[in-house]
Formats: structure tokens, sequence, C-alpha cells
């Protein structure tokens, strides 16, 4: 996995960013919550093959969470959610929940699939209606020889049948690919001799550490600015 | 007083962001950066990992103490200015030197993590509303009310208007001389 750590940091740097009036400790705590929480697939593993970054990873779950939560409190005339949690809390409390859970969505989507997407195998990312793990990797080049330039997805025409062919990075099911994680350090199908090592990874690229350093300088930076300049 | 604090807040934000994203992405496993410049020459590049192991316990690549290389700071360096050329669109051999007719290439994203970051810093940004999306957020909005300008102030109504005006000399031109023509034509096989 992309270090857990990573996740939370640039989770807080894009909820910085979202959450505007409403960003307060409560808020960010319940965004963290729902970025980190997916995690917990690693320990389906050893009941279901392939289960890390397949259940807590895929982008079906948070489009299905999206559209629930768009029909009910934009499309319905009463909206259960908003009734409820006005019952629980108050009527202002009730938008205020509302609006950090489409931010929790929002992060969830980048801070963890997205990053998840670009390491090793990549996520299961249509799961459940498609069993096929992506991994995104790419780049974008304006060449003075080649023009605009991008491969992250791949369209190749054959030329001799005129067959398309699209590469978006496509690779094994649930069956076959295993990304390692601290639950089940190796894959299942592999037998070696030597004893198990966890690894629990913080930063294993600059840029992850780098991402760490910019989630905690807007941690700081946020709570410098809300401070009162004059005192 | 207050429009001073006021600079000054801006002008941290401005050298904080500038720091973070500008020198940051560089130093952090791009292609390195000068960070005593111009007090000492040398780049510095912070790549490596850290991470807890059971076997190994905690392991930690990123700081190299007594590392080898031109460098004053504890972190690896690739080289100083002189022997560390870093191409760019500008100067694609990164070195003194015009280069015309050299391939430029200019990276927009250059990796996977590159496009997240910046998929997700593009939702960050004011929602614009438009007349197809009037509340500038995802969702249909049906229903809502909609507009769309045409002329937003003075000076493009100023500038519409002399367009049409443009226009409507051309086609009169083209029509008063057309018609002349014509006439000219047939005058002349009369």
């Amino acid at each position: 996995m992309v270090s857990t750590v990573v996740h939370a940091a640039f989770a807080l740097a894009l909820a910085a960013g979202l959450l505007g009036e409403y960003y307060d400790r409560r808020a960010l705590a319940a965004v963290l919550a729902v970025v980190l929480l997916p995690e917990l697939d690693s320990f389906l593993g050893p009941v279901m093959p392939g289960a890390h970054r397949t259940v807590g990873h895929n982008l079906v779950f948070p489009a299905a969470v999206a559209l629930l939560l768009y029909y009910d409190t934009r499309l319905r005339s009463v909206s259960v959610l908003r009734r409820r949690l006005a019952r629980w809390t108050s009527e202002r409390s009730a938008e205020r929940w509302i609006a950090v859970a489409w931010v929790a969505i929002f992060v969830h989507v980048f801070a963890h699939v997205a990053l998840d997407w670009v390491h090793l195998d990549g996520v299961n990312a249509l799961w459940p209606l498609r069993d096929r793990f992506y991994a995104l990797s790419g780049e974008i080049v304006l060449s003075s020889a080649d023009g605009f330039t991008q491969t992250f997805v791949d369209v190749r025409v054959d030329p001799a049948t005129g067959s398309r062919q699209i590469d978006a990075g496509a690779g094994g099911t649930t069956a076959t690919v295993h990304v390692s994680n601290p639950v089940e350090p190796r894959a299942p199908s592999e037998v070696a001799d030597e004893p198990v090592d966890r690894r629990f990874p913080v930063a294993s690229a600059g840029w992850r550490l780098y991402l760490i350093g910019v989630g905690l300088f807007t941690l700081v930076a946020r709570r410098l600015q809300s401070a009162d300049p004059r005192q | 007083m207050g429009r001073a604090r006021g600079r000054s807040r801006r002008g941290n934000r401005a050298l904080a962001a500038a720091l973070v994203a500008g020198i940051g992405s560089d130093l952090f496993g791009g292609a390195g950066a000068n960070l005593l410049y111009p007090f000492h020459d040398a780049y510095y590049r912070i790549d490596g990992r850290l991470l807890f192991s059971t076997r190994e316990g905690v392991v930690q690549t990123f700081v190299a103490l007594g590392a080898e290389g031109p460098g004053l700071l504890p972190f690896p360096s690739p080289g100083t200015t002189a022997s560390y050329p870093i191409p760019t669109w500008v100067n694609p051999d990164g070195r003194p030197g015009l280069s015309i007719g050299a391939d430029r290439e200019l990276v927009l994203v250059r990796s996977g993590w590159q496009l997240v970051v910046v998929a997700a810093g593009t939702a960050l940004l004011d929602p614009i509303p438009t007349w197809v999306n009037p509340d500038g957020r995802p969702g249909l909005s049906i229903g809502a009310d909609r507009e769309l300008v045409l002329v937003r102030s003075g000076w493009q109504l100023v500038v519409v208007a002399a367009g049409t005006a443009l226009l409507v000399v051309r086609v009169a031109q083209a029509r008063r001389s057309g018609e002349s023509d014509a006439d000219r034509d047939r005058r002349e096989v009369a």
C-alpha cells in the first residue's frame, strides 16, 4: 500500500481546501475516518483472495454513496438523512454534516483510491461490477518533435485489422493479484522458508515524504491563519 | 497600517506557496534543488524510504550522513551546477548556449501520482458558474436559474458594437460594389 500516513496527509491538505467554513477538528476527524477505514480490507485477505485493494479501494462504492446522497438531499422532496441529522443535532449542523459527507467522498476518491491506483498493481476500480485491477501510469508531454503526447490511456489501432486496442493499465483479477500489506506480507501462493517480515511503510519515495510534509504544513498553516493577526 | 499588514500576510502566503510547491516538488524526488545557492553550489535530492519492519526495525534512507558528493547538507547530492545539468523546456541540454533546433519537451504530468494531484487540485478552485452548470459544482441543478451572459459590461458592449458596425459596413460595401459590378456588366452587355 501507499503508506496510510501519506493518504492521511494528502487527505488533510485536500480537506483543508474543501471544507471552507466547516473546517474544524470534528470535520477533519470525520474525513480522516472515511479515508482510512477502507484500509481494513487488508483483514479480509485471509478469507477472501485479493480482498485488499478491492473491497475498500474501488470507485463503485463511492459513486453509489454519492448518488444516494445526491438523490436524498437534492432530488427528494423530504430528505430522510437531513431529517435524521436535524433530529439528532440541529437544522444547521445537518447541513454542515451533509457538506462534510461530500468532502469525505471526494477526499476518499482522490487521497486514497487514486493514490493507490498509481501504486504497484493499482486498484480493482470497478469491483464488484467488474473484477479487474487497473494501474495508472504514464506521462503528458508537449514536445517540439511529437506535439502533445499522453501515455496514461494507450489507444492503438491495428493497421491490418483496423481493430482498436485500449490499454488503460488493466492487470489481473482478485484470483491472480495480491498486493502485499502488513496483514499478508506476501502472496498466499508464495512458499518461502524465510520468517515473515511485516513492513509498515511511512514514505517509500521522496514524493510521498513531500506529500506528508505538505499535509502537515497545511494543518499548521490553517491553525496560524485562523488566529487573529492583531493579537 | 492595515493595508501593509494585509500585504505582508499575502506576501507570506505567496512565499510559503513558492517554497512548498516550487522548491519542494523538485527537491523531493524530482530533478533536485540547489538549496544553499548562491552561498554553496550543490544540488540535493531527497528520495528514499522510511518504514518499520518487524525484522529490520526502522529503516530510513532519506537522510544520508556523510554521503558522497559535493553537498554540505546530509542529503544525497547529484552534483553541482557545473557537473549536473538539468534539462528544461527552455534549455533542452541544461548548458549555456541557445540550442536552436533541439528537441524540446515540456512535461506537463510526469507520472500517475502527479495526475492525481492535478486532478484533485482542480476541484479546489473556486466554483465558476456557467450557463450549462449554474452553481459551478458537480450535479445537474435541474430547474435552476440559468443565465447566459452576452455582454457583461460597458467595454464589452463597445467591442461588440464596434465589431457589429464593422461587419455592417463591410457587408454594405460588398453589396454596393457587387451591385455596381453587375450593373456595369449588364450595361456593357447591353
